[in-house]
């Protein structure tokens, strides 16, 4: 009368903790081999297993909108890249702390003396070009010259053409650049960063996002 | 490149294998940062913060787990330090008991089972259980490997995983399928 029955229930706290790490392939061979011997007879187990890759899906789907975040990255990095041309590369925000100090004065001494070089090899050259040909000459095409955003913004994805177009009459921004791969846009807001103007776009419903971006230091 | 010969050139200060390094974990670090502290503004700070403990402490690193272990487990202390300085609770247990407050099937169902409800239900979760979620779907690590990273034992990993998918199916009305 001894006999053991072994029910099929024992493993199953076991295994429900396992399941994740089944479902990715990240368990050793021992448990792998527990695990299926289980959901051999445990139609419970095997439901959930089933739904770990839907369980997936929707985290990922509702896990903070990649576009949003990045948005909010770029402004910031807009912020504390003075240079256009480094403005997307997140990898430059690292440099000003790796710039140690005794190497910086060998870059600044070498820079210095690029300068002095150039002023030298190139200075005859340019003053001696007669006067009527340094007129600036501009096409119809050309930008408007000193024209540069100071913010960054973005709109609601379902606003209207009109209602970006009333946000920014009511602000008195203008757009001057985008939109950028993440949908944000380069505003000349008058006023600046602490201008009412500014706070006016922030508040509108409409706008989701109003950074200020810093102004290039001069060259 | 193999990670020993990684390391190996981060150890002699080689900025171009810090920048490969950078670039690397630069996608999946700042989505397992934005899973946890849920802050898009505070992820590059809390990014930047890990790879410049990654430079400075390589030295440390004895190869006993694999490089990627290693970092995370920097990235998700930076993480757990950033929502500290915000006052924000970040290990609490409240994911194990939580299901008292959540949203009923009748009450999910009639709200549409919209994603905002999932999204709730995530942002519901504690940091804590966030990260172990993250690391398991999205980052692929074993449970022992996520125990070395988070720095507590195994089973608070299993249990932290058993509760968090037990709330977040819950918050999905029971009916996955249709979800999708």
């Amino acid at each position: 009368m001894g006999h053991v029955v072994t029910f099929p229930a024992d493993r199953h706290p076991e295994v429900q903790h396992l399941l994740p790490w089944y479902g990715t392939g990240q368990l050793a061979e021992d448990e792998r081999a527990m695990v299926e011997a289980h959901l051999g007879e445990c139609a419970e187990c095997r439901a959930d297993l089933e739904a770990e890759p839907m369980l997936k899906e929707a985290l990922a789907s509702a896990s903070p909108d990649a576009e949003t975040g990045w948005a909010a990255l770029e402004a910031r990095a807009r912020r504390s890249m003075p240079a256009p041309r480094r403005a997307n590369r997140p990898w430059s925000a690292l440099g000003p702390r790796l710039m140690r100090p005794e190497r910086l004065k060998w870059v600044v001494g070498a820079q210095f003396a690029a300068l002095v070089v150039l002023s030298v090899a190139v200075l005859p050259t340019a003053t001696s070009v007669p006067a009527e040909r340094q007129g600036a000459y501009r096409t119809l095409g050309d930008a408007p010259a000193g024209r540069s955003g100071n913010v960054l913004a973005m709109f609601r994805p379902d606003a209207s053409i009109a209602a970006m177009r009333h946000s920014l009459d009511a602000s008195g921004a203008r757009f001057v650049d985008g939109p950028t791969p993440a949908g944000a846009y380069v505003l000349d807001v008058p006023g600046g960063e602490k201008g009412r103007e500014l706070a006016a776009l922030r508040r509108d419903p409409n706008v989701t996002m109003a950074e200020p971006i810093e102004e290039a230091p001069p060259e | 490149m193999s990670d020993d010969v990684l390391v190996e050139r981060l150890r002699g200060r080689d900025l171009r294998a810090f920048e490969q390094l950078y670039k690397a974990y630069h996608g999946r670090m700042s989505r397992f940062l934005l899973n946890m502290v849920r802050r898009p503004e505070l992820v590059e700070e809390v990014l930047n913060d890990t790879m410049m403990v990654v430079w400075d402490k390589i030295g440390d690193f004895q190869g006993a787990s694999k490089l990627s272990t290693w970092m995370f487990g920097i990235a998700y202390r930076q993480g757990l330090g950033a929502l500290r300085r915000l006052d924000e609770p970040v290990d609490d247990e409240r994911s194990a008991t939580m299901e008292s407050q959540d949203a009923t099937p009748e009450q999910s169902a009639a709200h549409g089972r919209s994603r905002m409800a999932l999204t709730k239900a995530i942002d519901a979760l504690s940091p804590a259980h966030r990260a172990v979620v993250n690391l398991t779907y999205f980052q692929e690590f074993g449970y022992r490997e996520i125990a070395e990273i988070l720095d507590c034992p195994v089973d608070t990993v299993k249990t932290r995983m058993f509760h968090a998918r037990r709330h977040l199916k819950h918050s999905l009305a029971g009916d996955l399928a249709d979800w999708i």
